[in-house]
């Protein structure tokens, strides 16, 4: 995940076609993930995904660099998000908490999860569980796996500290790992063999 | 960065491969058309000039529906009907005033009509040929919204 130089976004701001075609393409992927995080739901993650790059780009020539395109896009991307799901009647997200504990699967080999790995469904299984985690949890944890972003930019992008940034992926890394034990083996020992 | 994190990021490296593909997620090509080409045609007029109205509700990019209304064969055939009817009734009244009968009447307005249009023309001042048609077959009035319905109907079958 690369800033969009300067030039392309002043490039952007002058209404430049090419320029702007160029930055939805290198974020769309990110704001996608960011939207699905949240939404769940691949038609209203990419009706999200659409209505933050309008309002990004409608906005754009206010612009004047206090902070990274992408923490301010992405920052964009998670109120809208949250305020889609406050309209659906959802639970209120708190990004600033852990969240209640989600049935957290269990290690017993004789649970679905382990038994998903077995019929080959690891990549389901590992959706499965994510999809377990705690919103906030599993926002940072998105934000977290787009590469260059700093845990910083993560605190900037959610609102919340840094502390409680790195609370959330540390936690949700360690029921994610706890969840997905069997997978991490089997991979360890395919890594090993 | 927190060492303790930096310690188990550093433990957890295949946990990071297993995880990092179902975070990032890529849309669907198609999807991703999609947006861009509503991203662009969105923002197209503003991007260079933002005002207060960025802040609010972006509307969300509407495809606009192309009209499917045709007009039905029927539709011709009445408009055809009340052209002929039309020219009959001027043809009748001129035939009832001491001239011909009304159907000789009409062929001879429809000669004289195709002949200043097709033909030789009786005058080259244009509003003087116009004042000539209509007095002569006040019916063709009508022709320009034969034309107008005409090509509203191509324009609606070019777009389908």
């Amino acid at each position: 995940m690369a800033e969009p130089s300067s030039e392309t976004i002043r490039r952007a701001q002058a209404g430049d076609q090419a320029a702007i075609a160029a930055l939805v393409t290198e974020q769309q992927r990110y704001v996608y993930s960011i939207a699905m995080s949240l939404l769940h739901d691949p038609d209203e993650a990419a009706d999200l995904t659409q209505d933050a790059f309008i309002r990004m780009l409608r906005a754009l020539g206010s612009y004047r660099g206090e902070t990274k395109l992408t923490t301010w896009l992405y920052r964009l991307v998670v109120n809208l998000g949250i305020d889609r799901l406050r309209r659906r009647g959802a639970q209120p997200i708190r990004l600033d908490e852990d969240g209640t504990d989600l049935d957290l699967p269990s290690t017993d080999p004789a649970d679905d999860a382990p038994a998903a790995f077995e019929r080959d469904e690891e990549a389901q299984a590992v959706r499965d569980a994510v999809a377990r985690l705690p919103e906030a949890q599993r926002l940072a944890l998105t934000l977290h796996y787009l590469e260059d972003l700093r845990y910083e930019d993560i605190a900037e992008v959610m609102g919340v500290p840094l502390n409680t940034v790195k609370s959330h992926i540390r936690r949700g890394k360690e029921r994610l790992a706890v969840a997905l034990g069997p997978a991490l083996d089997r991979r360890s020992v395919a890594g090993g063999s | 960065m927190d060492v303790s994190l930096d310690d188990q990021d550093a433990r957890n490296p295949r946990l990071d491969d297993l995880l990092r593909p179902v975070f990032v997620v890529e849309p669907p090509p198609g999807i991703q058309r999609s947006i861009l080409a509503a991203v662009l045609m969105a923002v197209e007029p503003t991007v260079a000039a933002p005002s207060a109205a960025t802040q609010r509700s972006a509307p969300r990019p509407i495809a606009v529906p192309i009209s499917s209304r045709t007009i039905s064969p029927v539709a011709y055939l009445l408009l055809g009907a009340v052209l002929l009817a039309y020219a009959g009734l001027v043809s009748w009244l001129h035939g009832v005033m001491g001239g011909p009968d009304w159907v000789s009447t009409m062929i001879r307005q429809l000669l004289v009509a195709v002949d200043l249009l097709a033909g030789q023309s009786l005058s080259t001042e244009p509003l003087a040929l116009a004042g000539l048609l209509i007095q002569v077959a006040p019916w063709l009035l009508l022709l320009p919204l034969a034309w107008l319905l005409w090509d509203r109907d191509r324009a609606s079958a070019g777009a389908r």
